[in-house]
């Protein structure tokens, strides 16, 4: 398997990434971790001339606290995160969903930018960056956004990104206290991606009721998505596992699912009610721990 | 010796990198190959046009149809594994496969080949080559391409390639007469071995003495060599075909294929030497694969479970060329019976052309089929007659009283199945016993009450191994006491070289580290017939072993001249003989060569080495068999199986190295559970592949692999001097059979399992429409 011929860069820092990106426009694509943009060029499904690996950018690493939020660099690993004694405290949904990306390979080498910026309809990240109520930071030559998770992914491997932009950091504001968070996904048997995966945050209000939840959806079709009416039928109530079981039922709503011979979308709607049961039982049960702590 | 986990020979270089794989080889001077590919599964094409790849920095040439002569020789039309007897075909017409040609039939065909400097050359190359196609339909289902009126693969060809049938017993009289007849169909997917090393060849020319050299990942090295040396005009001596280290083959690699004859075309046609090496991608695309099987069964069978009769019409998609006549197919009959006494059968069986690539064996190669078959018709019958499925084996199976049984099948080598030397009943027993079948339908019933479901299955096999004609070995003591011994086999993890060690030390009475066992090349030995069909320790170990007495003889003899004693007083032990009375009197092997070396009286030993070539010659196969058990727990959530017990009873006869049997055993399992669980090539009717890369092709990790407790047997046979039987397709047999049945024990009578893999959607579907269990499934909070 051998890429088109391609020239390949390394810029020290952001400001030569971005007058490179800026260059080369559409020609040049950024290199993360490789585990998405390399097969895809290896098959010459992808063909960009030139290559701008920002792993070379130090700034752009690693988990820090910032103001309210905590900061994720985009060049930081799926195993930093996984193993980030910050991220188990403030969001074990997300150390749990790092953890179960591919194989120990990819999760040394895969990054959370690579991952959210190639937009996989499969991938982990999205679900979490909807539960987790994520901001993302992105720079340019003429200035940065902040977007959203909402409004990041798109559609079908796109999205919010503009050309020039290379996305820097994910930021999730800290969690209340007495909030939980879970991730639990169901694999792909041939490629480990999300079948579903569902994430789900939530705290425990004084009154002993459900405040802010979010489930985030992931592997149904093009891009993730909230659960919104389970989210609205379990706002403000006990999570009883009767009740989270009846809500269940209205997880699949409003979501389109893929339909192939692995599963049909009626298969996928079951195994994304279950899924979500299970999800928002486990984040709950989480956000009851930290208050009896 | 024989029997003992001797420490692997093969061990330092393979756990220390030093393999040495077709991807190693590097000539000077070398040249690299990269294939155009059809993206449409049927097709004509009415241009190739290479003028972009010419001009592009690297490219030496595009060849194409018609290009050379040697690209309008064809493949083989049957491939290493040609029948010597009866296997019930009654039809075949084969459709010629030229290396290149104007009519495409399936996706990923060789369309062109570019020479470049660098793969990267070649691949920029093969993009480049711009070729104009005429789509025709494509057919890529047996019962389309059945069709009376279907268009045909092959315009000079019927779609219905082959046909077999075969009888014993009268059907239609049990069929009529019998108390139950049930229906059912069985369909098994189209499997694909994804070794690690895909495919690969590198050859050079050498002008000066008019030879061919060339490494290979063969199983079937000679019958490469053969066919080149017609293709290529000069005698199969000067054709050497090396294959020497292989990241697994499983019978892909025991075909042949385009690719073997364009490499050698070319570095004689360039006079540079040339290497290709397979992507996984063309793997997927090209690469053989085993061909769906349908089996429409039709069982006649009494209340009290006992099977009257079977009826079996079996068709098998072969692809778009078949190259081994109905092997599968006959194998998969020949096997249909496992441990069960089946008193009437008839068989037909359609070999039928669709738009893939050609089907060829996987390890196995049509047992799994067979055990999948005959243990879901148990089942079946179980079902129907309300009696527990453990019963309906016991009252049907083969018992040690009835042996020798002949069950009125023939095997591919013309002779009468028999089953002798086995314990069906022994392996079954134990299998309940040890597996605690009571134990686990008690757990069952009670674990139900509380949400979970639990299956139990069980599945059968025979396995029919050690086919010849015959192997041979040539084994010589040399001057500094190491012992060669060459043989016309190669390896693809296999281990020969510690055990084929193991059985020359034992008969020779040579120090095991002493002994250097030398395969994978034409030149060692003349004559061989190939790694596959789990023939090479009851075939190439006879060998080893006659030709180490061989040598023995000869040892004795001498020893009694040099050291001046009766031969009966001669003593072998550890690489030295010695006099029985003397010890003094004693001579390394290594002294004992350098001595014969001149001595006359060699002439009367066949000349002046310490040598010895023998061939094995099997009279016919040897069964081995096995049962298995597996307690599975379907989670109600996601309908994921997971496996609470997984049993393998077996007999394999003596084992020569015990870690290297229950290896084969334990990788044949993962084969199994693989095929059970989700392996599945998938074409879409348009003939475009919908299993492409592992992105959509399920293969097992590792870690989605169970825990499996082996119980070994050794029933003793007398149907070679070694007393062996084979392993090498044990394995993957029973597991999926196994599996199905638990898995459907466990999801109960709202669906009848009759199709492999195990499909997801199927389990999820009944799990769907049963939601008083889902909410109990998930216990209290």
């Amino acid at each position: 398997m051998y890429p088109a011929p391609f020239d390949y860069h390394r810029p020290d820092d952001i400001a030569d990434a971005l007058a490179l990106l800026d260059s080369h426009g559409d020609d040049a694509r950024i290199l993360a971790g490789g585990f998405s943009l390399i097969p895809a060029m290896k098959l010459r499904m992808m063909q960009p001339a030139h290559l701008i690996d920002i792993g070379g950018i130090d700034i752009l690493k690693g988990v820090r606290i910032e103001n309210d939020a905590l900061s994720i660099g985009a060049m930081t690993t799926h195993w930093e995160i996984e193993s980030s004694p910050l991220v188990a405290e403030w969001f074990p949904a997300l150390a749990q969903a790092a953890g179960v990306i591919a194989d120990a390979q990819v999760r040394n080498c895969g990054t959370i930018g690579g991952s959210l910026a190639y937009s996989d309809p499969s991938a982990d990240y999205p679900a979490l960056i909807l539960a987790l109520n994520a901001r993302l930071v992105t720079i340019s030559l003429h200035g940065g956004n902040v977007i959203d998770a909402m409004n990041w992914q798109q559609g079908l491997l796109t999205t919010a990104l503009e050309p020039g932009e290379i996305l820097i950091d994910i930021r999730f504001p800290k969690p209340p206290a007495r909030t939980g968070s879970a991730y639990i996904k169901i694999p792909h048997p041939a490629s480990r991606f999300a079948v579903i995966g569902v994430a789900v945050s939530v705290t425990l209000g004084e009154d002993g009721k459900a405040r802010d939840l979010r489930i985030g959806v992931t592997g149904t079709s093009t891009t993730a998505c909230r659960a919104l009416a389970m989210e609205q039928a379990l706002e403000g109530h006990n999570l009883t596992r009767d009740a989270v079981e009846a809500a269940s039922h209205l997880a699949d709503e409003g979501i389109e699912f893929n339909d192939d011979q692995l599963l049909s979308a009626g298969d996928r709607a079951y195994l994304c009610r279950t899924t979500a049961r299970e999800a928002v039982l486990a984040a709950w049960a989480r956000a009851r721990n930290k208050a009896s702590a | 010796m024989i029997g003992e986990n001797v420490r692997r020979k093969e061990d330092a270089r393979f756990l220390t990198g030093r393999g040495r794989y077709v991807e190693d080889i590097q000539f000077p001077g070398m040249l690299y190959l990269g294939f155009v590919r059809s993206p449409h599964a049927h097709a004509n094409i009415r241009q190739v046009d290479p003028s972009a790849a010419r001009a592009i920095p690297g490219v030496v040439d595009v060849f194409w149809a018609g290009s050379l002569p040697e690209f309008d020789e064809t493949l083989p039309a049957i491939f290493g594994t040609a029948s010597t007897g009866p296997s019930y075909v009654d039809q075949l017409e084969l459709p010629p496969h030229p290396v290149f040609q104007k009519h495409i039939t399936y996706v990923g065909e060789q369309v062109a080949v570019v020479v470049a400097e660098s793969p990267y050359a070649a691949a920029d190359g093969v993009e480049a080559v711009k070729v104009d196609y005429e789509v025709l339909p494509a057919l890529t289902d047996w019962a389309q391409a059945m069709a009376p009126d279907a268009p045909r693969i092959h315009p000079e060809f019927s779609n219905r390639a082959a046909h077999l049938a075969h009888s014993y017993g009268d059907v239609d009289a049990a069929m009529s007469e019998a108390e139950m007849v049930i229906e059912r169909r069985y369909e098994t997917s189209s499997l694909k071995s994804v070794a690690i090393e895909g495919r690969g060849v590198a050859a050079r020319w050498d002008g000066n003495s008019g030879s061919m050299e060339i490494w290979s990942t063969t199983q079937m090295h000679y019958a490469v060599r053969d066919r080149l040396s017609q293709v290529l005009k000069i005698a199969p001596d000067n054709v050497r075909v090396i294959a020497r280290d292989i990241g697994g083959g499983f019978g892909l690699k025991g075909a042949f294929y385009p690719e073997d004859i364009v490499a050698p075309v070319l570095a004689r046609h360039l006079n540079r030497p040339v290497r290709w090496t397979e992507t996984r991608i063309e793997h997927m695309l090209s690469s053989n694969h085993s061909g769906r099987q349908t089996h429409d069964v039709k069982v006649a069978f009494e209340r009290d479970g006992r099977i009257r009769a079977l009826d079996l019409v079996l068709y098998k998609e072969i692809g778009a060329y078949c190259h081994f006549e109905m092997m599968l197919a006959s194998n998969t009959i020949n096997h249909l019976p496992t441990h069960y006494r089946i008193p009437a059968l008839r068989v037909e069986g359609w070999g039928i052309l669709t738009n893939t690539p050609t089907a060829s064996p996987y390890r196995g190669a049509g047992r799994q089929e067979a055990s999948f078959t005959m243990d879901r018709i148990l089942d079946a019958i179980a079902r129907e007659t309300g009696l527990d499925p453990l019963e309906v084996r016991r009252r049907n199976l083969v018992r040690r009283a009835d042996m020798p049984y002949r069950s009125g099948l023939i095997y591919r080598d013309g002779v009468p199945v028999c089953y002798d030397h086995l314990d069906f009943e022994r392996l079954l027993e134990t299998t309940v016993e040890k597996g605690d079948y009571a134990g686990w339908r008690k757990r069952q019933a009670e674990w139900r009450a509380q949400g979970r479901r639990i299956g139990i299955g069980i599945g059968s096999y025979v396995e029919a191994g050690g086919i010849g004609p015959c192997e041979g070995a040539s084994v010589a003591i040399q001057a500094n006491g190491r012992i060669a011994v060459k043989i016309g086999v190669n390896s693809q993890g296999q281990s020969h070289e510690t055990t084929l060690a193991q059985i020359c030390a034992k008969a020779l009475g040579a120090d095991y580290t002493e002994i250097d066992v030398l395969g994978g090349d034409t030149k060692m030995l003349r004559t061989g017939f190939g790694t596959g069909a789990s023939r090479v320790a009851v075939n190439t170990g006879n060998a080893v072993h006659l030709a180490s007495l061989s040598v023995r003889k000869k040892l004795v003899t001498m020893a009694a001249i040099l050291l001046k004693c009766e031969e009966g007083d001669i003593k072998i032990e550890s690489g030295a003989v010695y006099a029985r009375d003397n010890p003094q009197k004693i001579m390394r092997f290594g002294e004992m060569a350098l001595a014969c070396s001149r001595h006359p009286a060699m002439a009367s030993h066949g000349g002046p080495d310490l040598e010895a070539t023998e061939f094995f010659y099997p009279p016919t196969v040897v069964w081995s068999s096995g049962v298995n058990l597996a307690v599975v727990e379907l989670d109600a959530d996601s309908g994921r199986v997971d496996i609470l017990k997984y049993l393998f009873v077996h007999d394999s006869g003596e084992p020569l190295h015990p870690q290297v049997v229950e290896g084969q055993l334990s990788g044949g399992f993962a084969q199994g559970f693989g095929a059970a669980m989700g392996e599945r090539v998938a074409y879409a009717a348009d003939g475009q592949p919908l299993s492409a890369s592992l992105l959509d092709y399920y293969v097992p990790r590792a870690t989605d692999i169970p825990d499996v407790e082996y119980i070994h047997f050794a029933f003793p046979t007398p149907d070679n001097p070694l007393g062996i039987k084979a392993v090498g397709e044990s394995g993957p047999n029973a597991p999926p059979a196994t599996l199905a049945s638990a898995i459907n024990d466990a999801l109960g009578n709202d669906i009848e399992i009759t199709e492999l893999p195990v499909r997801w959607n199927h389990i999820v579907g009944v799990l769907r429409n049963a939601p008083a269990s889902r909410i109990n499934a998930g216990g209290m909070s």
